[in-house]
């Protein structure tokens, strides 16, 4: 104290008249704040609530909590160094698993990741329960009760739920919650009861404050998962410039389809390849989606074509041509919706316009047959063509032209009239929404995309032979 | 044992009853000895000492003006404090070591302690829980800085520099000398 100056002094001596509250008492422990913290963190990583971000922000804070807890108390016996092991662990896994999200490689290791990460929160629970049995112990105490053990057959059993039964229903997820309440509860009473005999513990000196750390990781996990969600948000294509010439083959084939009534605006977005397929062409229908059925069709003008084929086929193409202002870094979606029709072939082509120069690239598109469950009719396969992709920032004059072809009949029955719906359903991700990278699927919830649909139903006459 | 159930064992049974009241609460009395006296002798001796001191004072305790545990707290801290004085005077053998507090004994000296009193429990009143905590574990538990810092995870530089910023601002609300 000799280095205390005269104002020092007048402190101490005027709070010897100011005796600390018994909750100030109670604070000042090496104890309590990494028991609270440990507690707190124990409850926000156990548990999973897949709604505003919490699944996200809780288990952020919750480890990070923990972290903090187990690095005051490592020094005290070999179980609470080892839960501080666990807890640097689960800080890296969170870290990596995090960030990865936000990367197109969100898929991969999810298994083995949850895994660990279980296992790990296993192996800390245990080690908690032997830290604080030596801690009693070590105070000449023994614990009457033994909560950590309930909370690692709690852990137990949600991990089998998770495997074996994912959606048990509200009846078992609320038993859940009232048996985690209970078990916390009663991790807060024993540790309450142990305070006393916490004050013995020694805490870890530390080389950077708790608050820094947190700062620290937050601030660059925020960061990395906004540059990589940034960043993988938007699919990188190669585009060329638009060459107007056309061999004698494709202007013959243009030629073709304007005398069979193809509007000049859809002959214009398609390319040599597309031409090529289409010199036998026996018919053709133009439709516009004067009403999209849901979604913002202000900022989308949708258009769909049906060509006729030789052989009881059709190449349907919808076009889908985006206004100037509507930003669309972002990644999009385009998908031939559910029909029991067989369906291949499917192209998707952008073109738009940049510094003067037009430029067409081809999209790479998936075509998945998977196990439809319709309501009336049962289930059934169906042939899903999707295709993603994104506009460079910039583009004006913005087009999507979305093909595939269709089997119209086997063999022509009796009828010369056939109808023939047409759905395309063309997505955005919700920038606002949504974690900041998340591949788009028709499956998503419709919170987390915006939907346009282009919707008809094409109407043709077999010619007669 | 709760406090009224050891409080009622006490006055039934005062050797029983300070004895559980040692078992339960020697960890605490230990952890504040320890922040004045770091040395474990010294240590031990005034554990010795608080015990006879407890003995003989259990009767003033009343749990109306606070909790049991306050009231250890602030037993374990005077005579932890009374014993670092002694220590001090033996050093330097003089009757009253140098920059020592003295205490007031005049009117007008408890006048103004009540005083200076009354207006430091305003300005806690005022402080986040945080630095509240920090002033008591300085001025109040005497612990040294290392130990705080660890206590509350923070740095010892961080630590100085809260604790820097809070002397500043009871500076300012008290007023007193400059650094």
């Amino acid at each position: 104290m000799s280095e205390w100056n005269e104002f020092d002094r007048e402190l101490m001596e005027t709070v010897t008249d100011l005796p600390p509250t018994a909750g100030t008492v109670r604070a000042v422990t090496p104890w309590r704040d990494a028991m609270d913290r440990i507690l707190l963190g124990l409850c926000l990583t156990c548990f999973s609530l897949n709604f505003l971000y919490l699944q996200y922000l809780l288990p952020a804070i919750g480890t990070v909590q923990l972290y903090l807890g187990f690095r005051t108390l490592r020094g005290n016996n070999r179980f609470f160094n080892f839960c501080w092991f666990f807890s640097i662990c689960k800080v890296i896994l969170l870290f990596i698993g995090f960030v990865l999200e936000a990367t197109p490689f969100s898929g991969i290791l999810t298994g083995p990741r949850a895994f660990l990460q279980a296992g790990i929160t296993m192996a800390m629970l245990l080690a908690l329960r032997q830290a604080l049995r030596l801690s009693a112990a070590a105070a000449d105490r023994a614990m009457g009760r033994d909560p950590l053990l309930w909370t690692a057959v709690w852990y137990a059993a949600l991990i089998a739920l998770a495997l074996f039964w994912p959606e048990p229903g509200w009846v078992v997820f609320l038993l859940m919650v009232f048996a985690f309440y209970r078990i916390a509860k009663s991790l807060h009473s024993v540790t309450a009861e142990l305070e006393e005999w916490g004050c013995g513990v020694r805490a870890s000196s530390v080389r950077l404050s708790g608050r820094q750390l947190q700062m620290a990781y937050y601030a660059s996990l925020l960061a990395l998962v906004l540059l990589c969600g940034l960043l993988s948000n938007h699919i990188w294509l190669k585009a060329e410039p638009i060459e107007q010439t056309f061999t004698t083959e494709a202007e013959a084939a243009r030629q073709h389809l304007r005398e069979l009534g193809m509007p000049e605006e859809f002959l214009a977005q398609l390319p040599e390849e597309e031409l090529r397929q289409l010199s036998d062409a026996s018919a053709c229908q133009y439709l516009e989606n004067e009403k999209a059925s849901s979604g913002n069709n202000k900022s989308l003008r949708l258009s769909g074509t049906m060509v006729y084929l030789v052989g009881g086929t059709a190449r349907f193409y919808v076009l889908a041509e985006y206004a100037d202002s509507v930003p669309l870094f972002r990644q999009n979606l385009a998908e031939f919706a559910n029909s029991s029709t067989v369906r291949w072939d499917g192209a998707c082509y952008l073109s738009y316009e940049k510094s003067g120069t037009a430029y067409r690239t081809t999209v790479p598109v998936q075509e998945n047959t998977e196990t439809v469950d319709n309501y009336f009719s049962g289930p059934s396969e169906s042939t899903f063509i999707r295709a993603r992709y994104s506009f460079p920032a910039g583009a004006k004059n913005r087009t999507c032209l979305f093909v595939c072809t269709q089997k119209l009949w086997e063999s022509p029955g009796p009828d010369t009239d056939y109808y023939y719906d047409c759905i395309v359903n063309f997505y955005r991700s919700r920038l606002s929404f949504t974690y900041p990278y998340r591949p788009l699927s028709g499956q998503e919830p419709s919170h987390r995309r915006e939907l346009t649909q282009f919707c008809q139903i094409f109407e043709f006459t077999l010619p007669q032979s | 044992m709760t406090d009224t159930e050891l409080l009622d064992l006490l006055r039934r049974d005062r050797a029983a009853g300070t004895e559980a009241l040692l078992a339960r609460y020697r960890p605490l009395l230990r952890y504040i000895i320890g922040g004045i006296l770091p040395e474990i002798e010294d240590g031990e001796d005034c554990l010795s000492e608080v015990c006879l001191v407890l003995w003989q004072k259990l009767d003033s305790f009343d749990a109306a003006k606070g909790s049991l545990s306050a009231w250890l707290t602030a037993v374990a801290r005077n005579t932890a404090l009374n014993h670092l004085k002694a220590h001090r005077r033996r050093e330097a053998h003089t009757a009253e070591a140098v920059g020592e507090p003295v205490s007031p004994d005049t009117p007008e000296q408890i006048l103004l302690r009540r005083e200076r009193a009354e207006r430091l429990k305003a300005a806690l009143d005022g402080l986040r829980d945080r630095d509240r905590q920090l002033f008591y574990r300085r001025y109040y538990y005497l612990q040294p800085l290392s130990q705080i810092a660890a206590e509350m995870g923070m740095t010892e530089r961080a630590a100085e520099g809260r604790l820097y910023r809070l002397r500043q601002r009871l500076r300012q609300e008290l007023g007193g000398d400059e650094p």
